[in-house]
């Protein structure tokens, strides 16, 4: 008796075990389907389908990946509960699932019992943050301000709120705040480049770049100071076509 | 002096004149804030329901291979 397997095209194949992992997601079929794809993709590089289908292959490999995060977060936070990192990830990840509802729901429960507890208003706003329910998100804030004020997590986030709603001159104000609270915590010299950036102020932007890049590098992280030197040739970029343009208009 | 400011010297001072209390104090006003917030959050609509968009997704997916 002849095995179909044996009779079938490579594309057959491919698409019988991107069909197989898409039910089932046992990651031995994934890694399969991979090699049987790229395989196809080095022979037909102009072919749509297959690059469509390799796509929705990659699209199922990864957020099955992030579903094992998830898990991972979730274990790491029952261990550890006194971490704050994990809960940031869990939420993080919920998101880009568009699971936001879960954690919505989980971090209303903690708060209900550790109202005292100012970091669990974090946690809710943030869900709410990233399910872009920027109101709710705010009344979080301002509830957990009543407590704490000058909670740097609080005023973090809402920083991030108003660069959300657009607001950014009082997005700049705070993250001013906590640079001088904090200046160990690159997370608002980022933060304002971004910021800087989108307000079209480019060497302010690149200031803030330059100070990241000195501090990663006194403190042997050079290594992290790629991609702030590729954020500062993007800046420069947009500086010269800003001046080509002005300079092109009157000839 | 705006309303952050008021409420953080509030809490300054209750912390300094009742420091036996302070504690016990803060709980229960926090337990206040969190129930106004927690039944103000219930009274909004939910934001929209992204579990359901996560659903259309996977089934648009399997659609789309159907008719492929």
């Amino acid at each position: 008796m002849t095995n179909p397997a044996e009779a079938e095209t490579l594309r057959q194949k491919a698409s019988r075990l991107l069909d197989t992992y898409g039910a089932l997601g046992d990651e031995s079929v994934c890694t399969e389907a991979m090699r049987a794809y790229q395989e196809l993709l080095a022979e037909h590089p102009h072919d749509a389908g297959l690059h469509w289908e390799y796509g929705r292959l990659l699209d199922a490999h990864g957020r099955n990946s992030i579903r094992a995060a998830v898990a991972c977060f979730e274990r790491a936070i029952e261990l550890d509960p006194g971490q704050n990192g994990p809960h940031f990830n869990l939420i993080f990840s919920r998101a880009a699932l568009h699971e936001t509802e879960l954690v919505v729901d989980l971090y209303k429960e903690r708060l209900a019992a550790a109202p005292d507890q100012i970091r669990e208003y974090g946690f809710l706003a943030r869900a709410y943050f990233y399910a872009g329910a920027r109101e709710e998100a705010g009344k979080v804030i301002a509830a957990g301000r009543k407590l704490d004020p000058d909670d740097y997590g609080l005023l973090d986030l809402e920083a991030e709120l108003l660069d959300a709603a657009g607001r950014r001159e009082e997005s700049l104000a705070i993250r001013q705040t906590l640079k001088q609270r904090d200046p160990e915590n690159l997370g608002s010299w980022y933060m304002s480049a971004f910021t800087l950036e989108a307000l079209g102020r480019y060497e302010e932007a690149i200031a803030e770049w330059r100070y990241i890049i000195g501090w990663l590098e006194a403190h042997d992280e050079a290594l992290h100071t790629q991609w702030p030197k590729e954020m500062i040739a993007g800046i420069e970029a947009k500086i010269a076509a800003t001046d080509t343009g002005a300079g092109g208009t009157g000839s | 002096m705006n309303g952050e400011d008021v409420t953080a010297r509030m809490w300054l001072e209750l912390s300094a004149l009742a420091p036996d209390r302070w504690l016990a104090i803060r709980r229960a006003v926090a337990a206040r804030i969190a129930a106004d917030l927690l039944a103000e959050l219930d009274r909004l609509p939910r934001p929209a329901s992204r579990l359901d968009l996560e659903r259309q997704l996977r089934a648009g997916q399997l659609a789309h291979r159907k008719v492929a």
